[in-house]
């Protein structure tokens, strides 16, 4: 539940209507020091903006005008009080990055293994800046390009019809530019890729490069503790025989199962793909179990077994 | 011999092993090779000659690190580390256990015939079909064992459809489609667990995995399945259904290009490859998801309506209510009420957070299970979503066809207890109708006990259709039928009515009115063996008369038949469980049915039976009638002196006769001798020679003691003991035979011929689901089909335990064998021969090493010709019993000589009465999941015994004498000790028996010789008897018949003033003996020839 004290405040009349519960710029350094992440798209706005609209989108900013700002994959939409009786659509849209430039990246980003140590803990480590510059890309890690056409980054709309950056424009960049600063890893979002995602990939080009295997089952709990085996060096007294549980193995009695019961569980695939997957999966679960039973409850054939009998 | 032994290695199943002829012929250890090594022609001729051609199976090598030792074992002198055989080949070549601490990891080279998954899976459970069949020529070594479980585990998944189609990437970044096992729900990733800790060391003895477990498990699991699925799909051309789909485009297609072809590799466009990888494993995920939950589990709970008595519920409205539990303590459940509609007001801010996470967990939860019980998604439109109503009709469903699957997923739902019970499904129960008494026959009454036909006796019966616990007439299921409700009310109860149970049912009856057929017919019928009933589950029978004692008896249960009084003469007391097993013999005898007695070793078998034949001779006498005929007993040597012993103290009036010996019976010679006593003893081998004689003694009773040595398949001795002419049949094991199926059949063949069915039946039937897929329902009907005819006591049973005092001792006599007799009379011999013409210190040499010599022969001949010790005769040669050997050291415990391998002689426990019988005894206490200590004076005794257990039954023993460091001591006693029994068996050669050690997991201690000291034996015997002990204490104690073993036995026991000197002095008022004296103490009695023939 939300905070609702603080705008219980009176404003004066001029002010456009008051939000309850809007995102408010808190930052204690104002609009001056911003990160390199950060300072790049605020100043270009900032320095773009009509001065007057920027005193009132700062305003904005600090009143908590803006109601809604969700920041998703390559844009931020976000909604801003103003004096109309409803209010304005702000949208900046971010040019994305390509998969195969998101691949380079990646391949990138996936040689030190000290990157993802820092994303994990949300940081944006400083090397990574000129890193991604190297490769080339359409756009920058950190965009720089804000405007109204097509070809910048981001392109900036408003719904109250006036110059790009508008005051509402701006008011929401200082959120955006906050939230950069205090999320960085918001950068990658805004190119197109959540930062959890971004870890997985990185984590499955290092396992690539480790081990050479990766795969797409999740493994079970008994691999993980099978890390605590002991080395052979200490085993060498009891090398031939057994280890332990062996009798809990003999113990344990078969449990039943339902016909397709991991279809069932599996649902619907999210895959996307127009082929019924699942149909096709339910006609091989009976072929294999068919085929599998005649193994285990049939005369299994044995050439040759009587030979040592006679 | 060859010994198998398998790796997986590179995606491969590696075959390689050990050959006694190369272990004998080709001690050099040369280079990195493993020194004996098979061949791998030597390896596919043995592998073929029982499975059949190995098809395309390659010839490789593989590099292996396998302990090796810094000493040469052989007598080559060689400097460098040797490898070492198998646990399994050491055994079988006799080496003694090497000293852990020296052993060093070393890689060698093998041989090996290589398969690829898809034919390594196939060899595995063929391998698994041969299991219990003994072969000369093919040992398997555990890992081999191992390894068949796994394959079994392969197979099972697939049987189950627990597989998940899963995508792999290579190395290079391809992506290739691969069927697996899935592992992470509980009873899965349990059992992986448990298959990785049970995995031996060897296993991991390749290279490559850095000998890491869970690599190998996964690429075989992985491997195998997806052959295993693979080539079904293959055949039958299941990639066909993709052809119309562009793979590149149509990510379903995508995936499928690599799971259904021979062909692994995804045929997918340029650079999908991380997305398929990713909507792969995000859909895999979803499998996973109750791991991410821990803590709490949704839980549904299925509620009964409450409805009118006489409402058959087919429109009632059952609710579903929903909760959370938490899986360690399911008693704990918050109800979704509570969560979501619980008082907001006068809660703490905590309770509140908490409430507000578990309310958010509960959605979550739901959601999940959305997917597996659609109708689940309209209560969620609820804002509240605390159940949910269904008809009757629909929750039918529900319990039918959702419950298991979201049991499956890791939910848990609560129902109501009738549900699932074949009680509450349509069954058939069998009714048998018998007198009280099987027809009381025999006017003149003159042969009471030959009324009993047996199983063959005539029965009458009927079927019943059983309905809610209460049977229903084929009318009224009809009239049921018609309501066309799944469930349904019947007298208050719930039943679970599938239509297809109903036709069958109505059909069945229809077609079985009833009449009348022999008892085995109608047991086997009784629990759904044979015959009718077609579909339906039989849920019990019920019998009046003689049949309903004996459906009652079973299991120590003296409810079901007339309990006895213990016979007159019996010249002891019966305790309570004895008298139970009494009564349970006379009573099967009197129905003419065989038993087997399977009670516990130390339980007192053989009290049981010698009490059987007073009582039956008590019964006829009370009614003036003669002799009932006599009983064959039939047991191994080495218990016939306790027999003999047993019966003379319990039962000295009966009349026993020996069947043994050279100058035994033969023809009517034979059955006169037979017909004049009340029981003949004989054993396994006689009878198989003397067959012809003793078939034709009609007997009253034949008994088998040590019963498991009627082993299948058939041998002469089977056939011989098979076609013995007999009224009753008794078998007397201490085995669990019930968890041995080979020998329970076997045992049960001579007991009730037929009434398992031919062997093939049975192992189709019983023995493979049971052993191969453990199917639980198998293994219960079988023992409802046998639990009439054995009788089983456990020492740890309640009833038992009460009646058993905390210590019991008994004295196993047993007879020499024929080289022990040559050598014991050649040393007593000899040393009377010297004795008369010394005197003084000279003396007392010659009759202490004399004595030491004796105690040794009657140990085993090759501890007393020093076999497997350089200085003696040497590894392999037997020693003539004629060439006595220079008087060995007399200190005991000083030999501390390297030891060599014993020769295969010196290991055969058969050429020893106490060596046979000590291993009989042993295999017992395996068996039962005992754990024992076996006291020697000598070590090197103490050597060969662990070396001839290794041999015999391939169990590695501990060992502790004198010489054993303390630390290794602490160690050893740890591990003897510890929980999981992996070491059931402890040998001790020491003086006073390692006073201080506390050896409370035994409870059973051997007293292989004799100290004829009781105070050191007690200690000893303390060892397992003190604090800490919760079971009760067998001690048994190994006298050799007719020795000076047994002499001086009985002057302790009797406390004579002789034994006063004894006790406490050594050996040396021995050598104050006079010769005559010693003429009459060590001769042989002749009760020691009764093992030689």
């Amino acid at each position: 539940m939300t905070q609702w004290t603080e705008s219980n405040r009176p404003r004066p009349p001029e002010n456009p209507r008051r939000v309850i519960g809007g995102f408010k710029f808190k930052r204690k350094e104002g609009i001056s020091d911003w990160p390199w992440t950060a300072e790049p798209l605020f100043n270009a706005i900032a320095s773009a903006a009509d001065p007057d609209d920027l005193a009132e989108g700062n305003s904005y900013a600090l009143s908590g005008q803006t109601v809604t700002f969700p920041c998703t994959a390559t844009r931020v939409d976000a909604s801003v009080q103003g004096r109309a009786s409803r209010p304005y659509a702000v949208a900046m849209v971010f040019q994305p990055w390509s998969s195969d430039e998101w691949m380079k990246v990646v391949q990138a980003l996936s040689v030190e293994a000290g990157f993802s140590a820092r994303f994990l803990v949300g940081e944006m480590p400083h090397a990574v800046g000129p890193l991604i510059a190297g490769l080339g890309l359409r756009a920058d890690l950190v965009p720089s390009r804000p405007g109204a056409k097509p070809s910048c980054d981001p392109l900036l709309t408003c719904t109250c019809g006036g110059a790009q950056p508008c005051k509402h424009v701006v008011a929401v960049a200082h959120l955006v530019a906050e939230r950069i600063e205090t999320e960085p890893l918001t950068l990658f979002l805004l190119r197109g890729m959540t930062p959890e995602r971004l870890l997985e990939r990185i984590q499955e080009v290092r396992t690539l490069a480790t081990r050479g295997e990766n795969h797409a089952h999740p493994l079970p709990q008994a691999a993980a503790d099978a890390s605590l085996e002991l080395p052979l060096e200490s085993m060498l007294a009891d090398f031939w025989r057994p280890g332990k549980r062996l009798r809990d193995l003999e113990a344990r009695a078969a449990t039943a199962h339902s016909p397709h019961a991991i279809l069932r569980r599996l649902g619907a695939s999210p895959m996307g793909g127009r082929f019924p997957l699942v149909g096709l999966l339910a006609t091989i679960y009976d072929t294999m179990r068919q085929r599998a039973m005649v193994l285990r409850d049939g005369e299994r054939a044995l050439p040759g077994s009587d030979a040592e009998e006679k | 011999m060859l010994v198998v032994h398998a790796n997986w290695f590179q995606g491969h199943l590696h075959l390689w092993g050990e050959s006694v002829d190369r272990a004998t012929t080709v001690p050099e250890n040369s280079g990195k090779e493993h020194p004996f090594a098979a061949s791998t022609a030597q390896i596919r001729a043995a592998i073929e000659r029982r499975l059949g051609s190995l098809n395309g199976a390659k010839s490789d090598t593989v590099t292996l690190l396998l302990p090796h030792s810094p000493t040469a074992h052989a007598s080559s002198g060689s400097s460098r580390a040797t490898t070492l055989p198998s646990s399994r080949m050491a055994g079988i070549l006799g080496h003694a256990p090497d000293d852990e601490e020296a052993l060093t990891l070393e890689a060698c080279e093998v041989p090996t015939i290589r398969l690829e998954p898809g034919p390594a899976l196939m060899f595995l459970l063929r391998l698994a079909d041969l299991e219990g069949s003994s072969s000369d020529s093919l040992a398997l070594s555990h890992a081999m064992h191992w390894w068949m479980r796994l394959a079994q585990f392969t197979l099972d998944s697939v049987v189950d459809q627990r597989v998940i189609p899963t995508v792999l990437q290579r190395r290079d970044g391809s992506l290739a489609g691969q069927w697996r096992p899935w592992l992470n729900d509980a009873d899965a990733d349990a059992q992986v667990a448990d298959l990785i800790a049970s995995m031996p060391a060897a296993v991991r003895a390749v290279d490559t995995t850095d000998g890491h477990a869970w690599p190998i498990v996964d690429s075989f699991l992985g491997l195998t399945t997806d052959a295993l699925i693979r080539s079904t799909l293959v055949e039958e051309n299941f990639d066909e259904a993709i052809e119309d789909f562009s793979t590149t485009t149509d990510p379903h297609a995508g995936l499928l290009s690599g799971l259904l072809g021979r062909a692994d590799s995804l045929r997918l466009g340029k650079h999908p490859e991380h997305d398929l990888m990713r909507s792969a494993r995000g859909w895999l995920a979803v499998l996973d998801e109750v791991r991410s939950n821990r803590g709490l589990r949704l839980r549904f709970d299925v509620r009964e309506p409450d409805l009118e008595a006489g409402d058959e519920g087919t429109d009632a409205k059952w609710r579903v209510s929903f909760g959370l539990v938490d899986p360690e303590d399911p008693e704990f459940v918050t109800d979704a009420e509570t969560i979501l509609l619980g008082p907001s007001t006068r809660r703490s801010a905590a309770r509140a957070v908490r409430t507000e996470e578990l309310a958010e967990l509960l959605l979550k939860e739901l959601g999940r299970a959305s997917r597996i019980w659609t109708e689940l998604e309209d209560a969620l439109e609820d804002e509240a979503p605390c159940g949910i109503d269904l008809s009757t009709r629909a929750v039918h469903t529900f319990l039918r066809d959702i419950r298991p699957v979201l049991l499956e997923a890791g939910f848990f739902v609560e129902v109501p207890e009738w549900w699932g019970q074949p009680t509450s499904r349509i069954s058939a129960r069998l009714l048998i109708d018998a007198p009280e008494t099987p027809h009381e026959g025999g006017a003149d009454g003159s042969a009471p006990e030959s009324l009993g036909l047996g199983l063959q006796a005539m029965v009458a019966y009927r079927w019943q259709v059983a309905l809610g616990g209460q049977s229903v007439s084929v009318e009224m299921l009809e009239k049921l039928s018609r309501s066309g409700s799944p469930l349904l009310r019947v007298g208050g109860a719930w039943v679970d009515l599938r239509p297809e149970d109903i036709a069958t049912a109505v059909k069945f009856f229809r077609d079985h009115p009833g009449g009348n057929m022999t008892l085995v017919e109608a047991l086997r019928m009784a629990h759904g063996i044979d015959g009718p009933p077609e579909g339906l589950p039989v849920t019990g029978v019920q019998a009046t008369g003689w049949v309903a004692q004996l459906l009652d008896a079973g299991e120590g249960s003296s409810d079901g038949f007339a309990m006895t009084t213990p016979p007159e003469c019996f010249r002891g007391t019966l305790r309570p469980y004895q008298l139970t097993g009494l009564s349970w013999l006379a009573f099967l005898d009197r129905l003419g049915l065989g038993a087997c007695l399977a009670d516990d070793m130390g339980l007192g078998k053989t009290i049981q039976l010698i009490a059987l034949l007073q009582h039956e001779r008590a019964e006829r006498a009370a009614k003036g009638l003669g002799s009932p005929g006599p009983t064959l007993l039939i047991a191994p040597m080495s218990v016939l002196g306790n027999w003999r012993r047993e019966l003379a103290r319990f039962a000295p009036e009966l009349k026993v006769h020996t069947h043994h010996g050279i100058d035994r019976p033969t023809g009517d010679e034979f059955t006169a001798v037979a017909l004049h006593n009340d029981l003949i003893v004989t054993t396994y081998a006689i009878v198989v020679r003397d067959r012809d004689t003793i078939q034709r003694t009609p007997w009253r009773r034949v008994v088998l003691d040590e019963a498991q040595h009627i082993k299948n398949p058939p041998t002469k001795q089977t056939a011989a003991i098979r076609g013995l002419n007999t009224r009753h049949r008794v078998a007397l094991t201490g085995t669990p035979v019930e968890n041995r199926l080979a020998e329970l059949w076997s045992i049960m063949e001579f007991c009730s011929p037929g009434y398992l069915g031919t062997n093939t039946d049975f192992r189709r039937r019983f023995a493979a689901p049971i052993e191969r897929n453990r199917d639980a329902a198998a293994a219960q009907r079988l023992r409802a089909l046998v639990r009439p005819f054995i009788l089983r006591r456990l020492k740890t049973d309640p009833t038992v335990i009460s009646d058993l005092p905390p210590l019991i001792e008994s004295r196993q006599s047993i007879p020499l064998t024929q080289e022990q007799v040559e050598l014991y009379e050649a040393v007593v011999a000899d040393m009377l021969a010297k004795v008369d013409q010394a005197d003084g210190i000279r003396r007392r040499g010659l009759v202490l090493s004399a004595l030491v010599k004796l105690k040794q022969i009657c140990n085993h001949p090759a501890h007393f010709l020093r076999e497997g010790i350089p200085d003696g005769k040497g590894a392999n040669g037997k020693a003539k019993p004629k060439q006595l050997e220079p008087p060995p050291e007399p200190d005991v415990d000083a030999d501390d000589a390297p030891l060599v391998p014993f020769g295969k002689d010196a290991l055969d426990s058969l050429r020893s009465g106490k060596t046979q019988r000590l291993i009989e005894m042993l295999e017992e206490v395996v068996a039962a999941g005992d754990r024992a200590l076996v006291f020697t004076q000598y070590r090197q005794m103490g050597h060969l015994l662990v070396s001839m257990i290794r041999h015999a039954i391939d169990v590695e023993a501990l060992f502790l004498h004198g010489g054993t460091p303390q630390a290794k001591r602490d160690a050893i006693v740890e591990r003897f000790q510890e929980a999981d029994g992996s070491h059931p068996i402890f040998v001790l050669s020491l003086k006073a028996g390692g006073v201080g050690l506390n050896l409370t997991a035994a409870n059973h201690v051997f007293h292989f010789d004799r100290w004829w000291n009781p105070a050191v034996e007690n200690q000893a015997t303390d060892r397992a008897f003190r604090i800490g002990q919760t079971r009760t204490v067998n001690v048994h104690k190994f006298v050799c018949t007719g020795t000076l073993e047994e002499r001086i036995d009985q002057m302790i026991e009797q406390k004579t003033e002789l034994a006063t000197q004894i006790i406490g002095a050594g050996d040396a008022w021995l050598t104050e003996m006079s010769t005559t004296q010693l003429r009459d103490l060590l001769s042989l009695r002749p009760s020691a020839l009764e093992g030689a023939e």
